[in-house]
């Protein structure tokens, strides 16, 4: 029998972050996989091949003798395609923005950046799902509490990533999070890389790469092929793609395919260490002065892995690795050459690989008895020395890799465990001082007399300083977080806590008044303009405000929200108190402001405080045209809360 | 927390930079028959624009393979009016020396040069190259380019062959202020080439920038640390053989390392780097990239590789602390502005106990008594000067237009903490500041550099439209809250006060007297001017004050004030107290 055992060293999170979607972990499985699931994966990717006319294959047989169907699971396989224009359009790395209607999580928050996707196998996509019965198939499976399993092999493997991703997005996010859904899980084989780094971040933000699971042959070529820029490789491509093709009845090895391969490899490989030696560098230290020059005249390849990789091959154990950044370094690392004649060798095996993934997981899976988990990379050892008896470090062993390549591991862990150093520092720091800060600035706006807004902004009292410090202090600790978003400093998952989410959204509505107000006590708007023009509204509440609506998956309020409406109000209000400020000019605005206003009061987003008596908005409303005030869909509100204050 | 693992990236920027291609694409536009665009008699060069892209290579070649390691002051340059590096000298540091053969090649044929600088424009994505002296002049060339305004994105990038060492320390200095400017220059540097040993800069002042890539027939890696670069390059000088290598050669490593980026590492096995941290590790695998290995050790008896790899960690360690501690205002910023609060509700809580906050300062410090929250006033004080100390250096520091540029942004911030934090600096001065006790002098005299520096700033063209948005919001503006424009008021005022003693002191030489008479005269002008135009605080007014002490003292003096205008405006309480807030007084 199989039997899995954890073999890195530390305390493995072998299962962390595996969800309740996801197979109990079994005996006789890989991260949660079984491993007649695998197999069978595995044959069904490869089958596909065979019928090219149909989109898919789906088994959904129920057979006796199979166990893993006790669980219910439906496979649904995509063949691949070895037209070279399904894999490369336009110029350069044929990489395109992806698809938002179906794709919409796959963006960087804190940039507003989409993330970028090989166009060629979204088309594919694409046009399986609007010409296929595949939306129906998985409704009804899903409908039916089934598990799916989307499989793919090669270019297959592209479609089965795309096709996971939007059953993701459309049944977690859009309107089936409450029902018992099993969410989708995707397993792949040879497959290419298909999206970029936003793509990469996003998933993990989401919570997602543990849906993915990629098998790799060490020395496959194609998960390395689109580090190449198209137009290197046009000429040869259509022939290299026959090769890599199962299906394909191509005569016996001959010594120009030879030449051929062996110059293909080269080139791949050539561009894949200027696209790791990039990466890494920026691991390790970032601040080199050639990286900042050079990449204005190389174009880097913009494909990054995501999911976890696991890199198989006959003769040793299967590898697992999670972390992304030491996946990109493996795929240099692990299929160099010793000289030109072991290139030749290499570059043979490089397509052979390719179609073989059946055998070669055959035998890994013999192995599986020793699966090793490449999970605590900064403390790997730095030269094979035999000394060490871990599995981890004859797994380094088995896979050749030198002090240079374990430096490179090691940076890629050094990296994540940053990440999470800063994490910890920022929780850290919330709860030592932004949180007492917040205490502070609630009490102070529940002890405010003429309203919290106007107290701040008429600045009389020390109450009011103390305030400000707050706020600022508040500042500093918010953005020092944006600064570690924007440069990608903090875990991916980071994004998506809600705890965080929360944090931030109390922060924006209890201290964005005050900022607004800050900005109108000192007069900046008349150098600077509206506060809520572009570029004067601080980071900060820009961005916590998207991560919000992000979070809750709601569209962007137009212009403003109830923490910045004070920016429009005063502006407003500038308006009635010029002489020659008209009230039609700027009528369309002030019914907007007037209806979020309602809007707010009533789903609780507002505090009765905005309007006490002689507080701005009050004020402002009051010198309003009569006419107006009569039809005001505030009028009520306002008259109200005035006879309460009076009694 | 844990420390955090160094680790020293040159081996993979070398295989960033040989796999990219960029140094092959270089040296075949050297070797090319290409037809120079421009044939001079001792420098010509040809120009090469790739097919289907906006690529273009700039080639130079000197005929001369004689390199020659006299330099040039940019003073001699500037002299004779040559002034296309001038922009690399600051106000600290206004003078560098460059190669002279180099120099006077650009020179010569400067007004081709400015003719193919003018093709040039920003979306051009360029390579300048060259090799020997051609490399210099490559160098310079592209030195002159810098003087724009550079887009991020697309800077030339000037790859050399050979070892053409262009300036001294100071032109090093200049370049290490923009990381924009050094990121501009790749110098390609074989272990036998043989201008190792003539530009030994043990011997010379030259001083290298840039990133250096050393290279062996086998391997390659790259630096950036001057210091490092300057070690290796003394190392390699001491054991080379000099074995007939030609600059031609740099044709085949080229070729090679290009080929060889996707070979794994030579490297000598046995070499256990378990007990390595990362940051040794990486210097070792660099050393060996250059032959500098522990065998080698065993043939060259000069060398000692485990001294020298801890002697590259110490550099390169040394090297990267200073790159993290550079001075970030930003960062610091939002706590700056805690501490400008704090001081401005000083001013506020003074202002409610009816007390000007620089007298209550003032007060504190002559009578030695603080309340707790007054001794932190001094703390909000220390630490805004330190900020503002190191923000203003940096900034004299940085290059001429990003000075400018920078000095802008910061103009606002820093003219409202000179307003601020400026008397209470002058306080300081007068009442616990040992040397004025001893000397006497004027706090005008003694006057810290730094806030000399942002009045500057305020005063030079960059703060004319600042300062006009200024003025105009004076009259909306509430001399109430305001700030003294004039940080140096108060220390005005102090120079006063110890001008009406010395008229008063009957002991007192007449000339003497004479002579404060006049700068007591002079000081009322001065106040009149400053409430003529709304300028002033009317704290200055509040009972007690320095200010009104001086006037009650000026007043006993002098009994012509009554005439003047100021005696006509201070005659009545109800001119500053009411008609100045107002702005309803007729200074005219």
């Amino acid at each position: 029998m199989l039997s899995f055992r954890n073999c890195c060293y530390g305390d493995s999170k072998a299962t962390s972050g595996v969800d309740k979607d996801l197979p109990e972990s079994h005996e006789d499985a890989l991260l949660g996989l079984k491993v007649e699931l695998i197999k069978k994966a595995c044959a069904l990717a490869f089958k596909a091949h065979k019928s090219p006319k149909k989109y898919y294959l789906l088994e959904k047989k129920k057979k006796k003798n199979r166990k893993w169907f006790e669980d219910d699971h439906i496979i649904i396989s995509f063949h691949g395609s070895w037209a070279s224009t399904d894999w490369f359009v336009g110029k350069s790395y044929g990489d395109t923005m992806i698809n938002q209607e179906l794709f919409p999580s796959l963006k960087s928050i804190f940039n507003d950046e989409v993330a970028f996707v090989n166009e060629a196998f979204q088309l594919r996509f694409e046009s399986i799902l609007s010409n296929s019965s595949l939306k129906h198939e998985v409704k009804e499976a899903m409908t039916k509490g089934k598990q799916i399993v989307f499989t793919g092999h090669s270019s297959g493997a592209a479609v089965a990533i795309l096709a996971t991703l939007w059953v993701l997005e459309d049944y977690l996010i859009n309107n089936n999070k409450s029902k018992n859904h099993k969410l989708p899980l995707c397993v792949t084989f040879g497959s290419p890389l298909i999206g970029n780094h936003i793509f990469s971040h996003a998933t993990s933000r989401e919570n997602w790469s543990h849906h993915f699971t990629h098998f790799v042959t060490t020395l496959d070529i194609v998960p390395r092929i689109l580090f190449v820029p198209f137009h290197s490789i046009q000429p040869v491509l259509s022939s290299i793609l026959q090769l890599l093709n199962p299906e394909s009845k191509t005569s016996h090895p001959n010594s120009e395919r030879d030449s051929l391969t062996s110059e293909f490899y080269s080139t791949v490989m050539r561009n894949t260490a200027t696209v790791t030696s990039y990466a890494v560098s920026n691991l390790m230290d970032g601040a080199n002065l050639i990286l900042e020059t050079l990449p204005g005249l190389v174009d880097l390849s913009p494909y990054k892995p995501f999911g976890t990789f696991i890199f198989c091959a006959a003769d040793r154990p299967p590898v697992v690795v999670r972390n992304s950044d030491a996946v990109l370094q493996l795929l240099f690392y692990t299929a160099r050459v010793s000289d030109l004649s072991e290139a030749s060798d290499v570059s043979k095996k490089s397509i052979l690989q390719h179609l073989r993934y059946e055998a070669e997981l055959q035998h890994s899976f013999e192995n599986l008895y020793d699966v090793v988990y490449l999970d605590q990379l900064e403390e790997i050892p730095l030269s094979a020395d035999g000394s060490n008896r871990l599995t981890t470090t004859t797994a380094l062993d088995s896979l050749e890799l030198d002090t240079r390549a374990r430096l490179c591991l090691r940076a890629a862990g050094e990296r994540q465990k940053k990440k999470k150093q800063n994490e910890e520092k920022i929780n850290k720091e919330f709860n030592e001082k932004a949180a007492a800060s917040m205490k502070h600035l609630k009490d102070y706006k529940a002890t405010c007399e003429i309203g919290y807004y106007d107290a701040f902004k008429v600045h009389k009292d020390e109450r009011d300083f103390k305030a400000n410090v707050k706020r600022l202090e508040l500042a500093a600790v918010w953005d020092e977080i944006m600064e570690m978003l924007k440069r990608y400093e903090l875990p991916h998952e980071f994004e998506n806590k809600e705890e965080w989410i929360e944090r931030g959204t109390m922060y924006r509505v209890l201290v964005e008044p005050l900022d607004v107000a800050n900005y109108y006590r000192h007069f900046k708007d008349k150098d600077g303009g509206p506060y809520l023009d572009r570029g004067r509204r601080p980071r900060r509440y820009r961005y916590i405000q998207r991560w919000l609506e992000h979070g809750e998956k709601i569209r962007s309020e137009e212009d403003y929200s109830e923490s910045c409406f004070w920016g429009e109000l005063e502006e407003l209000r500038k308006n009635a108190n010029d002489k020659y400020g008209s009230f039609e000019d700027v009528k369309e605005r002030v019914l907007k402001l007037e209806t979020h206003i309602k809007a707010w009061f009533e789903r609780g987003n507002l505090d009765k405080d905005v309007l006490l008596e002689g507080s701005t908005l009050v004020n402002w409303w009051k010198s309003l045209p009569s006419k107006h005030k009569k039809e005001s869909s505030i009028r009520s509100l306002i008259e109200t809360s005035q006879k309460t204050s009076m009694h | 927390m844990t420390q955090l693992n160094e680790f020293s990236s040159g081996t993979e920027l070398a295989s960033y930079v040989t796999s990219s291609g960029v140094l092959s694409r270089s040296w075949n536009t050297i070797s090319s028959s290409t037809i120079p665009s421009n044939k001079g008699q001792r420098l010509s060069w040809k120009v090469h624009s790739e097919e289907d892209s906006d690529f273009i290579i700039i080639v130079f070649e000197a005929k001369s393979s004689q390199v020659k390691t006299d330099l040039v002051s940019s003073l001699e340059l500037k002299k004779q009016n040559k002034l296309h590096f001038e922009f690399l000298c600051t106000r600290k540091s206004p003078e560098f020396q460059v190669n002279k053969d180099a120099c006077h090649l650009f020179y010569e044929n400067l007004q081709r040069l400015d003719d193919l600088k003018s093709h040039i424009t920003s979306s051009t994505r360029l390579i300048v190259t060259g090799q020997g002296l051609g490399g210099s002049v490559a160098i310079l060339f592209t030195l002159s380019l810098l003087d724009r305004t550079l887009t991020g994105k697309n800077r030339p990038l000037c790859i050399t062959f050979g070892l053409p060492l262009i300036g001294d320390t100071n032109l090093q200095k200049a370049m290490s202020r923009s990381t924009t400017w050094n990121s501009c220059f790749l110098q390609v540097v074989s272990h036998k080439d043989p201008l190792l040993r003539p530009f030994d800069p043990q011997a010379t002042h030259y001083m290298p920038f840039g990133t250096f890539l050393f290279c062996s027939d086998e391997s390659s890696t790259c630096f950036e640390n001057p210091e490092s670069i300057l070690k290796i390059l003394k190392v390699l000088a001491s054991i080379q053989g000099n074995q007939g290598f030609q600059s031609a050669d740099y044709g085949n490593i080229v070729e090679k390392l290009y080929r060889k980026s996707i070979y794994k590492d030579v490297l000598p096995r046995g070499v256990d780097m378990n007990g390595y941290s990362t940051l040794q590790a990486s210097i070792s695998l660099q050393l060996s990239a250059l032959g500098l290995t522990p065998q080698v050790q065993q043939q060259q008896h000069n060398i000692d590789i485990d001294n020298l790899v801890s002697t590259m960690e110490t550099l390169e360690k040394k090297f990267n602390y200073q790159k993290r501690a550079t001075f970030d205002p930003t960062k610091k910023l939002n706590s700056e502005k805690v501490n400008m609060v704090q001081l401005e509700w000083f001013k506020k809580d003074s202002r409610n106990k009816n007390i000007g906050y620089y007298d209550r300062y003032k007060n504190m410090l002559s009578t030695n008594m603080f309340s707790t929250s007054e001794l932190d006033v001094i703390n909000y004080r220390k630490n805004l000067t330190n900020y503002w100390e190191k923000m203003v250096e940096a900034a004299e520091l940085k290059p001429q237009k990003e000075g400018a540029q920078f000095r802008t942004r910061w103009l606002f911030a820093g003219t409202n903490y000179r307003r601020m934090v400026e008397p209470l600096e002058i306080a300081n001065y007068y009442y616990s500041n040992e040397e004025y006790k001893k000397f006497g002098k004027s706090y005008l005299e003694n006057r810290p550099k730094h806030y000399k520096q942002l009045e500057e700033w305020l005063k030079e063209g960059i703060g004319a439209a600042a300062a006009a948005s200024n003025s105009t919001s004076i009259s909306t503006k509430n001399v109430e809250s305001i700030l003294n424009f004039d940080s140096c008021f108060w220390a005005h005022v102090e120079e006063a006060l110890i001008s009406c003693k010395v008229v008063k002191d009957v002991k007192a030489n007449v000339l003497k007297k004479e002579e404060e008479k006049k700068k007591l005269h002079d000081f009322e002008d001065y106040v009149y001017g400053l409430l003529k135009n709304s300028e002033v605080s009317s704290d200055i007014f509040l009972r007690d004050s320095s200010y009104m002490t001086w006037w009650n003292e000026y007043e006993k003096i002098d009994g012509a004030v009554s005439h003047s205008k100021l005696g006509r405006f201070m005659s009545n309480a109800d001119n500053y107290n009411v008609k100045y807030v107002k702005g309803t007084y007729n200074f005219n």
